[in-house]
């Protein structure tokens, strides 16, 4: 349903579409040929990682596009999107350099640290996007379906 | 560079901190711009709207208080011009009249009947200010011709007019409007430009139709007009804009590179007129 309600566009729907059959694809021919042992590791999570800012990014740019005249932050999609953004964007340098930095064990510390404020943080995003769809369920825009429980 | 140097552990800290720190850096800022773009395109519009609302609001006003206008000089025509005539015609044909001598009721009835012709001649008058009849009956190549005629009977301005190809009418609505404007045009041309000549020129290309107006007086440009319509005194410029409007037409006011006269573009969309 989120899917539904974000993808809203034929771009965004064609790029979510293509980019994550591309990721399956990549990370399937990764792992059952390169993978160093049988774990998803920083080649695909970065992959993944640029996938979800790429998809943010067309998301945010499809949203300045279209010409109706309320708030984007008025939209829940807003906020999953931005969780989702923000998230990706904060991992992304800790999952390339996971394997290397944690070679010392003095840095799991951080790497957790930053990892967790960074899922609080996306929490956080993610609950306020689902508040804002459950306080206004009949928020009426073209994108927004509400959620009723 | 900076990366394939990250060799050890204290620079590959420093890569994942300042990286990610950057990352998170732009993705905020992008959504900071993101969300400060879309207020300023959101209040842009929202100006827009209420731009236009007041323009329309404007042109509404125009459009009543011109149909207001026209009421008030039919019924100023009727009450100091029909009015009196009738009355005289009723006083002609008074109860004392079949008391008075043959000779005086015959006089009394001619003369009644003269004031009739008089009058009915006056109400065929007003009819044809409200509807040419010569726009009905022949079109506007024959009633912007008739109309030019008659300028050119006052001796001082030379008018002409030519239509190149105006072989098929467009409906009489149209036509109306498109009359209406270009009388407009040529009053306003006549009253304020002190021009010594006006001409007017009709093309035709697929899809639209040109008149175009030439005069050697003192006109407008596209700014002037469009700063003059918005005034309350512009009346007649807000009629015309609304016509024009309706007939989802372009106008455009130019004063030539030459600077010895002035033209007036009106493009007619040929396709919803026929």
């Amino acid at each position: 349903m989120i899917y539904r309600s974000i993808a809203s566009t034929s771009l965004l729907r064609k790029a979510s579409i293509f980019g994550l059959s591309t990721y399956l694809i990549a990370l399937t021919i990764y792992l059952v040929f390169y993978a160093d042992g049988d774990y998803y590791d920083k080649i695909p999570s970065s992959f993944q990682n640029v996938l979800l800012i790429a998809l943010s990014i067309i998301f945010f740019y499809e949203q300045i596009k279209k010409p109706e005249a309320f708030f984007i932050y008025d939209l829940p999609e807003f906020w999953y999107v931005t969780g989702v953004f923000l998230h990706s964007a904060g991992t992304f340098f800790i999952y390339i350099f996971a394997k290397f930095w944690l070679q010392d064990v003095t840095n799991e510390a951080d790497y957790n640290n930053i990892h967790g404020i960074l899922t609080i943080l996306y929490n956080v995003i993610i609950g306020f996007a689902v508040w804002k769809q459950y306080k206004d369920p009949f928020y009426k825009t073209s994108t927004s379906k509400p959620i009723t429980a | 560079m900076f990366f394939l140097q990250a060799t050890n552990s204290t620079n590959v800290t420093y890569v994942v901190y300042f990286g990610t720190f950057g990352m998170l850096l732009l993705a905020v800022g992008l959504i900071v711009f993101i969300v400060i773009h879309q207020r300023k395109v959101i209040y842009f519009q929202l100006r827009m709207k209420k731009m236009q609302e007041e323009q329309q609001q404007m042109m509404l006003q125009a459009s009543i208080e011109s149909q207001e206008e026209e009421r008030q000089r039919i019924a100023a025509d009727l009450h100091d011009d029909a009015g009196p005539l009738l009355a005289t015609v009723r006083l002609y044909l008074n109860e004392n009249l079949i008391h008075q001598d043959q000779a005086t009721q015959l006089q009394s009835i001619y003369n009644a009947k003269q004031i009739i012709d008089d009058t009915i001649q006056l109400i065929r008058n007003m009819s044809h200010s409200l509807i040419p009849p010569t726009l009905k009956n022949f079109g506007l190549e024959s009633a912007v011709n008739d109309m030019f005629q008659k300028i050119n009977g006052s001796g001082s301005i030379s008018a002409s007019a030519r239509f190149h190809d105006y072989k098929r009418r467009l409906k009489l609505d149209y036509e109306l409007s498109i009359f209406r404007v270009l009388q407009e045009l040529v009053n306003n041309t006549i009253k304020h430009s002190h021009c010594s000549f006006i001409h007017l020129t009709q093309n035709k290309t697929d899809q639209y139709i040109y008149i175009r107006i030439h005069h050697d007086g003192e006109g407008l440009t596209q700014t002037e007009y469009e700063k003059l319509r918005d005034t309350p005194q512009g009346m007649g410029l807000k009629n015309i804009f609304s016509r024009v409007k309706i007939l989802n037409s372009k106008i455009l006011f130019e004063k030539d590179p030459s600077n010895t006269y002035y033209k007036v573009t009106i493009e007619i969309p040929i396709e919803a007129m026929l």
